[in-house]
């Protein structure tokens, strides 16, 4: 009990270094993005929220650590990705190129009313991203985030270059996701 | 003259579209600071604890086994008692070394990156594998060695205190390495669990990281 108590205190001294109101900032200017990047790795529900929970608790960790060398952007999605990815393979399933032909994407032929309702649209994008391989899915969502080149070489730790190369790929895989003809 | 990508726009604000029941709800920011803070404090204090918790454990446990040997060493003047002390200081030694060797270098990646973060965890799980696979040598060379110092002082009362243990103590250690081997086993398949995936995820970046090395 003792002991508990003084833990208690270490970790309080640690809150106390951690600014509330910055922490609140940042939820609030980037909690959508967050959300979509989670829907970008789980597609139910209560997992996509568990893991921008994880998110959260990881941003709250690692604020303290910001100097500002990089902009709070390329910060926060750095983090968001990296707990994204331990969330995934602490749960030991990492979809790769195989396991996402297996995943169905609906054919919107089916349904061509369907098509126009913007939800539905939506839906099928986000089912088409989470099919893709992880390299390609990151730098995608990223790019679909506004973020240059450099800023997601930055998060990821490519150059430029590969960053280009790596999106044109997932961009046509998104395509063939998608069953749109480039 | 900037050529304007129109598909990578359409993508982008259907993305961004608020489908009213996906992830990109307008209230979301709210939302997520709402439900994240509490929690967040809950979370961490709890991984921090639990982190001091597994160091204490190691300290108590290095420290008790000292005790034990000390104990034993000036229990009374025995060669057997005094190799069976300098035993348990060597091998606890030996477990302090390799826990100090083990754990260098993977308290932080080496920068920020998605790159630098995927290194460190393929290099975690390979320190949680050297460390089951020590573990398991360690528990094998430790019980040899006790049952040849049993075999050596067999005919001689060299501890005549344990005849006043109660009966059944035996089963103590006898089920304590069991337990720490199934221990071990268990660490094992996770960290290979584990690594699987995390080597499926470097084999993804490899091309990519090559050409940014290189």
């Amino acid at each position: 009990m003792g002991d508990d108590h003084e833990f208690e205190r270490v970790d309080d001294s640690v809150f106390e270094r951690v600014d509330d109101l910055e922490f609140e900032r940042v939820l609030e200017e980037f909690g959508p993005a967050l959300r979509r990047l989670a829907g970008s790795y789980e597609s139910n529900s209560s997992r996509r929220d568990d893991l921008v929970q994880e998110i959260a608790i990881a941003l709250w960790r690692a604020l303290p650590r910001f100097r500002g060398e990089s902009s709070m952007r390329t910060f926060v999605f750095r983090i968001a990705h990296n707990r994204a990815l331990t969330h995934v393979w602490r749960r030991g399933r990492v979809p790769s190129a195989e396991v996402s032909e297996a995943e169905h994407v609906t054919d919107p032929a089916e349904s061509p009313e369907s098509q126009l309702a913007r939800g539905q649209r939506r839906e099928r994008l986000d089912a088409a991203i989470r099919a893709l391989p992880i390299v390609h899915r990151q730098v995608l969502t990223l790019a679909l985030e506004d973020l240059s080149h450099a800023e997601i070489g930055s998060v990821l730790g490519l150059r430029e270059n590969a960053v280009a190369v790596r999106l044109t790929r997932a961009r046509q895989a998104l395509r063939a996701a998608l069953g749109v003809s480039a | 003259m900037t050529i304007k990508d129109t598909e990578l726009e359409s993508w982008r604000s259907l993305w961004s579209s608020d489908d009213g029941s996906s992830a990109g709800r307008s209230d979301a920011g709210s939302e997520t600071r709402r439900a994240a803070i509490p929690d967040a404090r809950r979370i961490a204090a709890m991984g921090r604890r639990r982190l001091v918790r597994r160091m204490a454990v190691e300290v108590v446990m290095a420290v008790v086994w000292i005790a034990v040997a000390v104990l034993l060493i000036r229990l009374r003047p025995d060669p057997a008692l005094m190799v069976l002390g300098a035993g348990i200081v060597a091998f606890v030694a030996v477990a302090c070394a390799f826990s100090v060797w083990n754990s260098a270098g993977i308290w932080q990646p080496a920068g920020d990156s998605v790159r630098d973060f995927v290194l460190i965890a393929v290099e975690r799980c390979h320190r949680d594998l050297r460390a089951v696979r020590f573990g398991l040598w360690f528990a094998a060379v430790e019980t040899a060695l006790l049952v040849a110092w049993l075999v050596w002082t067999s005919g001689r009362d060299v501890l005549p205190e344990i005849s006043r243990l109660p009966d059944g103590w035996l089963v103590l250690p006898v089920a304590a390495p069991a337990v720490i081997v199934a221990w071990l086993l268990l660490l094992r398949r996770r960290a290979r669990v584990e690594l699987a995936a995390l080597e499926g995820v470097r084999r993804q970046f490899e091309d990519d990281w090559a050409a940014s090395t290189g």
